[in-house]
C-alpha cells in the first residue's frame, strides 16, 4: 500500500499546476539558454 | 616605443594611438567591429587580412576617426558602409585596448574532419555573419586559432587560395554544449511515446549525461555528440598498402566489387587470410587459407586489433537488378542507418547505380592511394 502511495505522490510531483521538479529543470534551463545568448553584433572592415 | 608607422599623441585629453593601413579596394582590412555604448570597439582580428598582417590594430582599440571621419557614436552597420567604401592608406585614431595583451603565441594549425554540418545563415549565435564558414560533414577544416574558444578561425580545405581571409567555425565544446540543449529540448517537447519505451529510456540516462557534462571543460566523456575530430596527412608506403574495406549493406554489390578487384589485378589485389582456431585439413595451407592458431592466440589478437587495422572503405550502393519494391526499400533503409550512425568512418560513399562506373570509381580511389596522402585520424599514426 505505501508502494501505491509514494508512487501517487511521485506522480503528483511531477503533474498539475504546481511542480517543483519541473520548475527546477526548466528553470535551470532558462539560465543555461540565457547564458548562452548571441553575442553582440560583429562586423567585418 | 611605437612601432612603426604607429604614433602616440594626446587628442582631446587622452592618449591615443594612429596607425596607418593600406586597404586595398573592396578587399576587407579583417578586422571586426562591434558596438560598446556608443564606441566602436574592434573585436576580433582575422588571419590572413591586411589588418593582422600590420599588426597595428588589437582587440579592444576604440576607434575614434578613419580618415578624418569621426566613427565614435556610429552604429557598426555605419561603419562597415564607411570602410567599404575606403581604400588607399587608413589613417586610424585609436584609443588603445586596456586590456593587457598576452604575448604573441604562434599557434600550430590543427587538422580536423567535420561530423556535422554548418550553415552560418541559420546561425544566430554567429558573432559576424560575413565570416561564417559553412562546411558540410566530411570536410576537413585547418584551425588555423583557437584564441576565441567559441569560435575558430578555420579554412575549409581546398578553400586557402580563393578566400584569403580565415573564416568563423563554431569551437568544439561551444557546439557539444548547443547540440546537447538542442536535444534536451527536443526531448521535453515529445513526451514518452507508447511502444518505444526502451528509446525514451535510453534518451533520459544520455540526457542525464549529457546535462552533466555542460558543466565539464574537459570533453573526453562527450563522444555522444559528434563535432570534429583531428585528423593528420598519412601517405600509404609503396610497399605497405592500406586494406580496402566494403561496407555497405548486403545485395548493393560490393561482393561483386571485390570478385572484380580480385580478377582484374590478381597480382595487386588479395583478399585477407582470416584466422581460425579449427584444426587444418590436409587440402589447407597455413597462411594461404587460412592462418591456424590456437584459441587463446586468437582472442589475444582480437584484443589487439589496432584501430589503424580498421581503415574503412565505404561502399553503399543501390542495386540494379530488378528486386522487390520491398526488398529495396529495405536496402536504401539499411544504408540510411549505416550513414547516420558510421558515416563518418569512411573515406568515400559510391553509389552503385551501374557497375562498371561504380568498379571504376571505386578503382579510381584505390589508385588515389598511391599518390595522394589521405587524411586519417591523428590517432592512428601515434
Amino acid at each position: 500500500a505505501s508502494g501505491g502511495l509514494l508512487a501517487a505522490l511521485s506522480r503528483r510531483a511531477a503533474r498539475g499546476a504546481y511542480s517543483p521538479s519541473r520548475q527546477e529543470k526548466e528553470g535551470s534551463r532558462v539560465e543555461m539558454w540565457s547564458a548562452a545568448r548571441p553575442p553582440p553584433v560583429e562586423r567585418l572592415i | 616605443l611605437p612601432s612603426e608607422g604607429e604614433t602616440l599623441t594626446q587628442w582631446g585629453g587622452e592618449t591615443v594611438k594612429i596607425v596607418r593601413i593600406e586597404k586595398a579596394q573592396d578587399i576587407p582590412l579583417g578586422a571586426t567591429v562591434r558596438n560598446e555604448m556608443d564606441s566602436v570597439v574592434i573585436s576580433r582580428i582575422v588571419r590572413g587580412g591586411a589588418a593582422e598582417r600590420s599588426g597595428l590594430l588589437s582587440e579592444g582599440d576604440e576607434i575614434l576617426e578613419i580618415n578624418s571621419i569621426e566613427i565614435r557614436g556610429k552604429d557598426v552597420n555605419q561603419v562597415f558602409d564607411i570602410l567599404a567604401d575606403m581604400h588607399g592608406l587608413l589613417t586610424f585614431v585609436l584609443i588603445p585596448s586596456t586590456q593587457s595583451k598576452p604575448p604573441p603565441v604562434k599557434e600550430s594549425v590543427v587538422h580536423v574532419k567535420a561530423h556535422f554540418d554548418y550553415d552560418p545563415s541559420d546561425d544566430p549565435y554567429v558573432p559576424c555573419r560575413e565570416l561564417g564558414l559553412s562546411f558540410q560533414k566530411g570536410d576537413i577544416l585547418h584551425i588555423i586559432s583557437q584564441s576565441d574558444p567559441n569560435w575558430w578561425q578555420a579554412y575549409r580545405d581546398g578553400d586557402e587560395d580563393n578566400q584569403p581571409l580565415a573564416g568563423l567555425v563554431p569551437g568544439k565544446s561551444f557546439q557539444q554544449q548547443r547540440e546537447a540543449m538542442k536535444q534536451t529540448i527536443e526531448e521535453d517537447k515529445e513526451p514518452e511515446k507508447t511502444g518505444k519505451l526502451w528509446f525514451a529510456k535510453k534518451n533520459k540516462r544520455k540526457r542525464k549525461k549529457l546535462l552533466y557534462n555542460i558543466h565539464r571543460t574537459d570533453d573526453v566523456d562527450n563522444e555522444e555528440i559528434l563535432t570534429y575530430e583531428e585528423m593528420a596527412l598519412y601517405h600509404q608506403p609503396a610497399n605497405r598498402k592500406r586494406p580496402i574495406a566494403l561496407i555497405g549493406p548486403t545485395s548493393c554489390g560490393q561482393v561483386e566489387l571485390r570478385q572484380r578487384l580480385l580478377n582484374s589485378q590478381p597480382e595487386r589485389f588479395a583478399g585477407a587470410v582470416p584466422h581460425t582456431t579449427r584444426s587444418r585439413r590436409d587440402c589447407e595451407l597455413s597462411g594461404r587459407d587460412y592462418h591456424f592458431v590456437s584459441r587463446q592466440t586468437f582472442e589475444a589478437e582480437l584484443a589487439a586489433a589496432p584501430p589503424s587495422q580498421e581503415r574503412l572503405r565505404a561502399l553503399l550502393a543501390k542495386d540494379n537488378k530488378n528486386p522487390k519494391p520491398e526488398e529495396l526499400r529495405d536496402v536504401i533503409e539499411k544504408a540510411r542507418e549505416m550513414e547516420q550512425s558510421c558515416g563518418h568512418l569512411f573515406d568515400a560513399i559510391i553509389v552503385n547505380t551501374d557497375q562498371d562506373k561504380a568498379f571504376n570509381e571505386l578503382l579510381r580511389l584505390i589508385n588515389k592511394l598511391d599518390t595522394e596522402p589521405q587524411w586519417v585520424p591523428c590517432s592512428w599514426l601515434r
